[in-house]
């Protein structure tokens, strides 16, 4: 229980007077008296005790995906690499990973979210100077 | 590294891996996780891991003395005394020094001192804030008995711990220490947050923070004179959402980096542009530096035990000390005093109010606190004093038609606006769902979500706001 300001008098009592952590919004899950966002409650059915293998899956799956759709990114990122030998090897095969996946039109839909994308952040008020606005850097693909 | 990167999400697809599978030995675990800290804070500047090694060693040893000194209170206080002037001369030294060394030379030009001072560059180290901070809370709570001391394996890893190395949150030893000293355990709740934190906190910076900084603000700021009101209007609306977008994704990215390798790091956000009061404001924006201020300067000079007067010397000089925490900078000294002197007025309201005068209403409250902070924003985000002041004056002055602000640009105000009223708790309903659903499918989800963001983003990622501090 909170104590009134005044009758305080120890700077450790005053410490503990403040609820600021335990402070957020009310709710009916149990949310609301934890000191950290990723303390969830229990659900009422308990879930299997498989926490790494369920996270691991997650991750391959999301980095095979990224992998085979965003072949524009480890391309770019390769390319930004430090020049030497071995860089050199990194950049060849991105190069030939990015014509493979394109061979497989997989690249496409990137491509098209990245030019839709940059069209309508190109859309001006009417009455708008488009050359006046548009000084940012725009590549042609996702990625750089 | 940046987390926005593929640089860094290969480093932590390896530290994962590597962490997980020595999960056998804590020890070792940590040794790891200690290693590949070292090594991405290196990825910035190698000179200044030795800072970061001192510097948790120093703690240590600071600590150490505390306890050594046992019920001899004047030796005790003598240790504390050691460990915060150490921490405090780093700090002084890397970020006021060149600050201080201005001052003096534009104080000696005023009474007559012709030559100029000769005065070294300093390069600042990337988040020695944030570190020294965290150093200083750990001395302090050892010497209060808040915290049992650590080993020095576990001192030196909270404070160099890469998830929240370069920005934040400030994580407390009494948080993460204990949790050091076993194997974590990583449930699906915990990961389904994580990977819902770093999601969303990849959307808030690579969009939102990264097109209005690149089409909006920064050329807004970068010369307020040259710019019609309607721009500097949206260039300020747009600030406050970028700084939004941009902390709170860094925040939610720690958060979520550090639950996946099974560690749990304080809430550091709570849609703070719905605060209905500035102490509202403080409760919800940057909770573990508030909270940090109020511990350990604000109850240290007074707080509230010495009466009125007392209680608002106390909230001035902590919000002066926490504008000049961001950066040395007549700015962020006036960002802080307009922080401490409305938190003070809003403190005197409380007080004085007539009894028959009725509270504002909510959505005033909301509406006022936020034009306060969006004030203050001003003078955190411009150049110099007298280009906040010239900003201000362009938008009351300048005229003209809006040329900076497209509809996307306006549009992604309006939706950084409605995070803050998302119903409470989104992302954890959100990551309660997830933990249900087959992670074969999250994964999927999570792969297009990662693709729609880098379709959409621009070129290039700019580093994160608070790097700086």
């Amino acid at each position: 229980m909170a104590k009134e300001p005044d009758k305080i008098d120890s700077a450790r009592e005053e410490i503990a007077n403040y609820p600021v952590e335990r402070e957020p919004l009310p709710d009916s899950l149990g949310l609301t008296h934890t000191s950290s966002p990723v303390d969830l409650p229990e659900p009422a059915v308990p879930l299997p005790h498989d926490g790494l293998k369920w996270t691991t899956t997650v991750i391959v799956v999301a980095s095979a995906f990224l992998l085979i759709f965003n072949a524009h990114a480890l391309r770019a990122w390769a390319y930004e690499l430090s020049p030497t030998d071995t860089t050199a090897k990194v950049v060849s095969a991105s190069e030939t990973w990015y014509d493979w996946t394109s061979k497989a039109y997989v690249n496409r839909p990137v491509e098209g979210l990245h030019h839709w994308w940059r069209g309508m952040m190109n859309l001006r008020f009417p009455g708008q100077d488009a050359a006046a606005v548009d000084v940012r850097l725009d590549s042609d693909q996702p990625g750089g | 590294m940046l987390f926005p990167t593929l640089t860094f999400g290969l480093f932590f697809l390896v530290v994962y891996a590597a962490a997980w599978s020595l999960k056998a030995s804590n020890e070792w675990r940590k040794i790891i996780l200690l290693i590949a800290s070292w090594y991405f804070y290196g990825a910035w500047d190698t000179r200044f891991v030795a800072l970061l090694m001192a510097s948790g060693v120093l703690n240590w040893g600071a600590a150490r003395l505390i306890v050594a000194a046992g019920d001899k209170d004047r030796l005790r206080k003598l240790a504390l005394a050691v460990g915060l002037i150490i921490n405090l001369t780093i700090l002084g030294f890397f970020k006021y020094y060149g600050f201080f060394m201005e001052q003096v030379a534009h104080l000696l030009h005023a009474i007559g001192w012709e030559r100029d001072l000769a005065i070294m560059q300093v390069v600042l180290p990337v988040g020695i804030s944030f570190f020294t901070f965290q150093g200083m809370s750990y001395v302090i709570d050892v010497y209060r008995k808040k915290t049992e001391p650590a080993v020095l394996l576990d001192m030196v890893l909270l404070m160099s711990f890469f998830p929240h190395l370069v920005a934040g949150p400030i994580v407390r030893a009494s948080h993460l220490i204990p949790q050091f000293r076993k194997v974590p355990e990583l449930t699906r709740g915990m990961a389904a947050m994580g990977i819902a934190l770093i999601t969303w906190g990849l959307f808030k910076k690579a969009i939102i923070a990264s097109e209005l900084a690149t089409g909006l603000v920064d050329q807004a700021f970068f010369d307020p004179a040259a710019h019609s009101s309607a721009d500097l209007i949206s260039g300020a609306y747009g600030y406050a959402v970028q700084i939004y977008c941009d902390f709170s994704a860094y925040s939610d990215m720690a958060v979520g980096l550090a639950a996946l390798l099974g560690y749990r790091f304080p809430h550091n956000f709570n849609q703070p542009y719905r605060a209905n009061s500035l102490q509202d404001f403080w409760r919800r924006w940057h909770i573990s530096l508030s909270s940090w201020l109020r511990d350990y300067l604000y109850i240290s000079l007074g707080g509230s035990r010495h009466g009125l007067f007392r209680l608002c010397l106390a909230l001035m000089g902590t919000m002066l000390l926490g504008g000049l925490w961001h950066g040395a900078s007549w700015n962020f000294v006036i960002w802080g005093a307009l922080h401490g002197s409305v938190l003070a007025v809003e403190r005197l309201w409380r007080e004085f109010r007539p009894k028959d005068w009725k509270p504002i209403p909510n959505w005033l409250g909301i509406l006022i606190t936020f034009h306060i902070v969006l004030l203050g924003w001003i003078f955190f985000r411009a150049q110099s004093f007298d280009s906040a002041l010239a900003y201000i004056g362009g938008i009351f002055t300048a005229g003209g038609t809006a040329a900076l602000v497209t509809p996307m640009l306006l549009a992604m105000i309006v939706v950084g606006m409605t995070f803050h009223y998302f119903p409470p708790y989104t992302m954890q309903r959100t990551a309660m769902k997830l933990r249900t659903i087959n992670p074969v499918l999250v994964g999927l989800g999570v792969g297009l979500f990662i693709l729609v963001v880098d379709a959409m983003r621009p070129e290039g990622v700019a580093p994160f706001i608070y790097y700086q501090f």
